[in-house]
This record gives structure tokens, C-alpha cells and sequence, in this order.
């Protein structure tokens, strides 16, 4: 059949127009396209001889036109404008505009159809529907979640990646602004960053975000955040992209965490390790309690535990089952006041179940499968950390220990014998020419001297002591102990006028070792001993004490002397050096010996005046011991 | 015969040195237990002495600051200093700081008597 005039008129006019237009039957059969939609989209004439128009839809599309047919076979109308995603021939997608208007093609029903490639427009010169329309296009199928408000903070978009990760459909929180799922730490963040953009000193930036998800668990996003404007610069919106950096976040915490903890031995101290450690960990996994039990005994503690939670009997019932970790899901309650879940994951000691680690929230499912296999890699990370330090300070104490003596024996027995070696050899010089008194002077001087040495032979039997006490600590009755020490130092100042009060609880168990009743004996000697008073009056006051959640033993011995003087108390509780003064005349080292055993118990000695303010009105000195 | 200064923290020690160099005629023209009395003092004297004994570990400021602190006070280049010390990890830093002698305890107090009286024949 010959074409009319009119349709190869109209031919030629379209193959002149720079966008893609075709023709087709009202049942979507391609009758006509022109030159520009053969360039575009790079079929032939010849592949659309095979090809129906509908084969170059987007599969996800290709509903509208299905729906479009049904109204209109239905007599319905239509709008005249639609988006579109093309498949052009190497594959590659592009969202175009389509206007469509009904015509006579070759005197018979058409439509034509203008198709624009909208692909590269500037997103904010478009109307509102083409931009959600174009974001559901690019972002369906994306790891990337997408969440666009104007400038007032309504949202306007949320993709579905967003909705999946916060777990909310969208028409549940497309009325609500994002900052109504900042978890508190990302409050005045992001209220800054949005400030600095505003004011223009930040056009676009990148941070972290906490949000919380729907079941109440927080997740961290890596958020880069940029402002939208018009086209005359004006700020109309935001939109942010976010990409969830949780299992990244605290895969990357845990590795520092435990880097910390490697270094931890600087800090020479291991009393506070498990204490930090746990609330580290709670951080990392944003708990609200937890506890650390080693050993028989709870060595940390952060948050709101159950009174009547026993550790000991959890433990056994995990080591019963064999189990290395457990996560709860749901029955937190039994360890903490309005706990849903927890995980507790076994420490081990020496390759042996010594106790466990244990976090709990309030919110229900906190933890997800992969925190609890991370939760049970630190736990056994740091238990290795714990005991390399444990070994470390031990093996510093053993060198500081060594060097103490070493000190003491190469200097001051050294003195000793240079002392004795030369009065001797004075003696033995002029001992035709001396006179009695310098015989005698020299003679004294040398028994001093060798008495001085058997001091330093006991001080060096009483450290060997502690060094072995240090390893086999226990518990030990402290009242039983200063008792016996009482009437020890009694019956040795019997000459003396000496009251000693008491007050004291029945018993307190305390974490230490025999050497405390040298301690006791040590204060209770000084005080009588270098009391100028007529009547030595010693009062003694033991009481249990709480610091922190952890029970102590205090007792505090004071005198009626006539003080130490604040400048030279320090002196009293320095360690030993060679040469040391205090080996002379036997005074003070009975106080750095006390101290040196009252701290190999993790315990504490201090002094205090009996009256505030005025040191010369006696002192009393403070011993604060672990209960146990 | 020699001026001595004794710096020694034991007072044992310092009445040996007394009574052991007067058996070959020195003459002890001062004492002081650390480095820090021995700083104050020495300045005062009349004359500067002969010779400073000093041992290294004493409390408050020992043998080593002790000589760091002459050394900047520049001493006469007549005072013999003898650094009595067990420790051979001072011995390089005490060489640079003027030190003449090195004394290690326990040590014959004859013997050091002769070896000051020796020091300054030579150096006669």
C-alpha cells in the first residue's frame, strides 16, 4: 500500500527532530519511529522488525503500560505523560519523559509518543514525582540507603534499602524526620553539621550516624550528607546516602579494644582491668550492664545487676553444657532489672574454664548472630591479653624485687664491711699506742656496724617473704591477727605505760597473708616506741567499709605522740635505696616494709593527724585492705 | 699533707675516713651526708680542699649530681676528687666530670690513706 502525502510528510518532519519519537497502534505495535530513536537507542530497522516496542521496557515498568491499556479498553482516560526506563540495545538503561497523543496515522488510530531522555537532568529542575520516581529507579537493588529532606526537615524520600535497614515500612515513617530515629550520641552532631551547611561553611560532608532501628537496637551509618539547592543557589533540601558500617564498626572497635589492652602493663595495675574492659565492651555493643566473675569472684561490675543473679551458679551450668558462649533473646530478666537479652561468653585461665563475660540490654534481640561470635572472640582475646599482663607486672615486680636486693647487699653490706675491715685495721695498726677509750670507741662502732648488718639480713628475710606471701595470698582473719599483734607488742613494752583501745567488729576477713600481723606489730611498735608521752595511748578502730561497689577492711591506728611532720612523711614509705639511712638506727623501715606487704595485698596504708590540721598532736595511720 | 672533704651518708664511714687519714697526717677539713650539704658547704670554707671523697648512692642528691654540680662550679684544678661506687655503669660519666680515682668498697682505709698521701707527692 502507498503511503499518503500526510504520513510521509510527518515522516520526515519527525526523522528531523533531535529527540526519539514513535508511532504505534493503539495495541502498542510499532508502526513508525524515527532517526533520532534508532540513534538513541541503538537498534536497527531491522531489529525492530523482530522486536516489539514493549521488548525495550523495562521489566519492572511494562505493568504501566499494562494498566494504562486496561483503562483505556475500559473507556477510562489516561494521563498524557509518563516516566519510563528504556532498554537501549547494549543494555544500558535510560528513564525518559514519554508524552503521548492520539492520532490518524495512515488514516487509521495511533499514538505517538515523544520520549526525552530525563537520565543526566538536574535533579531539582524536575517536578516532584519524576525525582521519586528516578530515585526509586537508581536505588532499587543499592546497599546504599538514601533519605532526602527540604529545609524544614520533612522527609521527602526514603528509599526502601533505608526502610529495610531501620525496619520500617515506608508509609510508617514517611511523616517523620530522620531525627527522630537519632539515637542521643548523634543528636548535637548532626544539629552541628546541619548549622555549618546552612551558614555555608560546609556545602556537603561526610560523619557518622547512630540511628535506631525499629526493634530498638542502634545501628551505625557512614553518612555522606549534601545540601540541594535551586537554580538560584537557594538551599531547598538535603539529601543524605547511607551505608551501614555496623559489623564494620565493631569488628574495627574490638581490634582497637584489644590493642588497648595489649599495652595495658603500662599502667602497672590490674585491679582496674577488668572494670575498663567491660565498659569498653558494653560500649561496643551498646549494652546497659554487664559483669566480669573470675575465679570465684565478680571483678567488675557496671550497671544494674539482679541481687540474687549467682555467677557461680551460671557458670557451672555453662561449663555443665559445655558451652562457650550463650545468647539469651529473650529471658534478660533473670540477670538484670528489665534485661531482654544478653550474651555471656566463658573466659578461660590457663586453658581452663576460670569464669565469664557477660552484657545485657534492655532491648529486646539487641544482639544480632554476629555479635555473638564477636562477643566470644574478645572474650577469649582479652582473657590471653589478661594473662599476658598478669605475668608481665609479675615478672617486673620479681626484677624490681631483685634489684631492691641486689642494692641492698652490694651497697650495705659492702659499708658493713668496709666499716669493720677498717677499725679492725686501725686496731690492729696502733693497738700498742691507743688508749682504752679509742679501742673501745672502735669496738663499739664495729658491733653497731655488725648489729646494722643483721638488720639488713632480717629486712632481706622479711622481703623474701613477701615475695612468696605475694603469690599465695588468701584470706586471712585481720582482727584475729591485730589481736595476736596487741599482746605481742604488750608484753615487749611492759616497762612502759601503755594503753591500747580497741574497737572492733568480731571478725572480717581480709585478702592477705601471715606477714599482716608483722604489719599490725610494725605500727603498734612505732607508735609506742617513739611515743614521748608518759602513757602511750594507742586507739584502734576497724570497720568494713563499700568504695565503688567493692567491700574493704579498714583500720586505723592512732597515737597520742607527737606526730610526723607532713614534709618527711613520704620518707617514712619510700622504698629502700643502698645506703639507706633507715637501716642505722632500725627507725622507719619498719613502715616501708609494712607498706611494701600491705601493698602485695592490693591494699593500701596511709598516714593521717589524729587532730586535723595540727600534725603534732599524734598520727594515725590508715590501713584499707580487700575484703575476702 | 692533704685538706679532705668527706661526702658519705653513713656516719661510720666518715669517722674511719677521720681517724684512718690522720694516721698519715691529713687533714679532714669538712664533712656533709649528701651532695646537696656538701654543695652549701664547700663553697664556705676558707680554702678549697685538697681532696672530695664522695660516694656515689646517698640520699637526697647522690655521688653523680653531685659531681655534675663542681663540675659546672669549675673547682680548682689542684682538688683531686676519688668517687667511691660499685657501680660500673657511672664509672664513663664520672671520668668526664674530673673524677681522679675510683674506690671500690670494701676498701683498706691504710691503703687509701697512702694512696691520697701518694697523689700529692706526685703531683709535688
Amino acid at each position: 500500500m502507498n503511503e499518503s502525502p500526510e504520513s510521509l510528510a510527518l515522516k520526515t518532519a519527525l526523522d528531523m527532530l533531535p529527540g526519539a519519537v514513535f508511532i504505534t497502534r493503539q495495541s502498542y505495535d510499532m508502526v513508525f519511529a524515527n532517526k533520532a530513536f534508532y540513534e538513541i537507542s541503538g537498534y536497527s530497522t531491522s531489529d525492530m522488525e523482530t522486536k516489539h516496542i514493549m521488548d525495550l521496557v523495562h521489566e519492572e515498568d511494562k505493568p504501566i503500560f499494562f494498566e494504562r491499556q486496561k483503562i483505556l479498553e475500559g473507556g477510562g482516560k489516561v494521563p498524557a505523560e509518563l516516566q519510563i526506563r528504556i532498554i537501549h540495545k547494549d543494555g544500558s538503561v535510560s528513564l525518559v519523559f514519554v508524552k503521548v497523543n492520539d492520532i490518524t496515522f495512515d488514516e487509521k488510530p495511533a499514538r505517538i509518543w515523544y520520549a526525552h531522555n530525563i537520565s543526566s537532568e538536574a535533579l531539582m529542575h524536575q517536578p516532584p514525582e519524576l525525582v521519586r520516581s528516578l530515585l526509586d529507579a537508581i536505588s532499587i537493588g543499592s546497599e546504599l540507603g538514601f533519605w532526602v529532606d527540604d529545609i524544614k526537615g520533612n522527609t521527602i524520600y526514603i528509599n526502601d534499602k533505608m526502610c529495610e535497614v531501620l525496619g520500617y515500612p515506608f508509609d510508617e515513617i514517611k511523616t517523620k524526620s530522620i531525627t527522630d530515629f537519632f539515637h542521643p550520641s548523634s543528636r548535637d552532631m548532626y544539629h552541628q553539621i546541619s548549622r555549618d551547611r546552612i551558614e555555608g561553611h560546609k556545602g556537603s560532608s561526610s560523619y557518622e550516624l547512630i540511628l535506631i532501628n525499629k526493634e530498638g537496637r542502634p545501628i551505625t551509618f557512614s553518612v555522606v550528607g549534601t545540601l540541594l539547592h535551586d537554580q538560584n543557589q537557594n538551599v531547598i533540601g538535603s539529601v543524605g546516602f547511607f551505608t551501614n558500617i555496623e559489623p564494620t564498626k565493631k569488628l574495627s572497635l574490638i581490634v582497637s579494644t584489644l590493642n588497648k589492652y595489649a599495652l595495658y602493663s603500662k599502667y602497672r595495675d590490674l585491679s582496674l582491668f577488668w572494670q575498663r574492659v567491660l565498659v569498653d565492651v558494653i560500649d561496643i555493643f551498646s549494652a546497659d550492664c554487664g559483669l566480669v566473675f573470675i575465679d570465684g569472684d565478680v571483678v567488675a561490675k557496671n550497671g544494674e545487676i539482679n541481687e540474687d543473679f549467682s555467677p557461680q551458679d551460671m557458670l557451672e551450668e555453662l561449663t555443665k553444657e559445655g558451652n562457650l558462649v550463650m545468647h539469651y533473646q529473650e529471658e534478660g530478666s533473670k540477670f538484670s532489672k528489665n534485661g531482654k537479652s544478653a550474651i555471656i561468653s566463658i573466659l578461660h585461665l590457663n586453658n581452663l574454664p576460670a569464669g565469664f563475660m557477660m552484657i545485657c540490654s534492655k532491648v529486646r534481640n539487641l544482639f544480632l548472630p554476629g555479635d555473638v561470635d564477636l562477643f566470644l572472640t574478645f572474650g577469649n582475646q582479652i582473657t590471653l591479653n589478661y594473662e599476658h599482663q598478669f605475668l608481665y607486672i609479675e615478672s617486673e615486680l620479681e626484677r624490681q624485687f631483685a634489684s631492691v636486693l641486689l642494692d641492698i647487699l652490694s651497697h650495705d653490706f659492702l659499708n658493713t664491711n668496709t666499716s669493720v675491715q677498717g677499725y679492725l685495721e686501725l686496731l690492729d695498726q696502733n693497738l700498742e699506742n691507743m688508749d682504752t677509750e679509742k679501742i673501745r670507741d672502735y669496738l663499739t662502732r664495729s658491733i653497731s656496724v655488725v648489729d646494722r648488718g643483721e638488720r639488713i639480713l632480717e629486712t632481706i628475710q622479711q622481703l623474701l617473704k613477701i615475695q612468696q606471701e605475694r603469690k599465695s595470698k588468701g584470706s586471712v582473719p585481720a582482727i584475729a591477727m591485730l589481736e595476736n599483734a596487741i599482746e605481742t607488742q604488750q608484753n615487749l613494752f611492759q616497762d612502759r605505760k601503755v594503753e591500747i583501745k580497741t574497737k572492733t567488729p568480731q571478725s572480717i576477713p581480709v585478702i592477705g597473708g601471715d606477714l599482716l600481723q608483722t604489719v599490725f606489730e610494725n605500727i603498734i611498735n612505732n607508735a609506742i616506741k617513739h611515743n614521748k608521752s608518759e602513757k602511750a595511748i594507742i586507739e584502734i578502730s576497724c570497720q568494713p567499709l563499700e568504695i565503688d561497689n567493692q567491700a574493704f577492711f579498714e583500720c586505723r591506728i592512732a597515737d597520742n605522740g607527737s606526730g610526723i611532720p607532713e614534709e618527711i612523711r613520704d620518707t617514712f614509705f619510700r622504698p629502700l635505696s643502698r645506703g639507706d639511712s633507715r637501716f642505722h638506727e632500725g627507725t622507719g623501715l619498719g613502715l616501708y616494709i609494712s607498706k611494701t606487704i600491705v601493698e602485695s595485698y592490693n591494699g593500701e596504708i596511709r598516714f593521717e593527724n589524729r587532730v586535723a590540721d595540727d600534725p603534732s598532736k599524734g598520727t594515725v595511720v590508715v590501713i584499707t585492705l580487700l575484703e575476702g | 699533707m692533704a685538706k679532705v672533704y668527706i661526702i658519705d651518708d653513713e656516719e661510720t664511714i666518715q669517722y674511719l675516713y677521720k681517724e684512718g687519714l690522720a694516721l698519715e697526717g691529713h687533714e679532714i677539713v669538712g664533712t656533709a651526708y649528701n651532695g646537696h650539704q656538701a654543695l652549701q658547704e664547700i663553697g664556705n670554707l676558707p680554702n678549697y680542699p685538697d681532696v672530695i671523697i664522695i660516694d656515689h648512692r646517698m640520699p637526697i642528691k647522690n655521688g653523680l649530681d653531685t659531681l655534675k654540680e663542681m663540675y659546672f662550679q669549675e673547682l680548682p684544678k689542684k682538688t683531686k676528687i676519688l668517687f667511691i661506687t660499685a657501680d660500673p655503669t657511672v664509672r664513663e660519666e664520672a671520668s668526664k666530670l674530673g673524677v681522679s680515682q675510683f674506690i671500690q668498697k670494701p676498701f683498706s682505709i691504710l691503703k687509701l690513706a697512702k694512696m691520697i698521701t701518694q697523689l700529692f707527692l706526685y703531683e709535688k
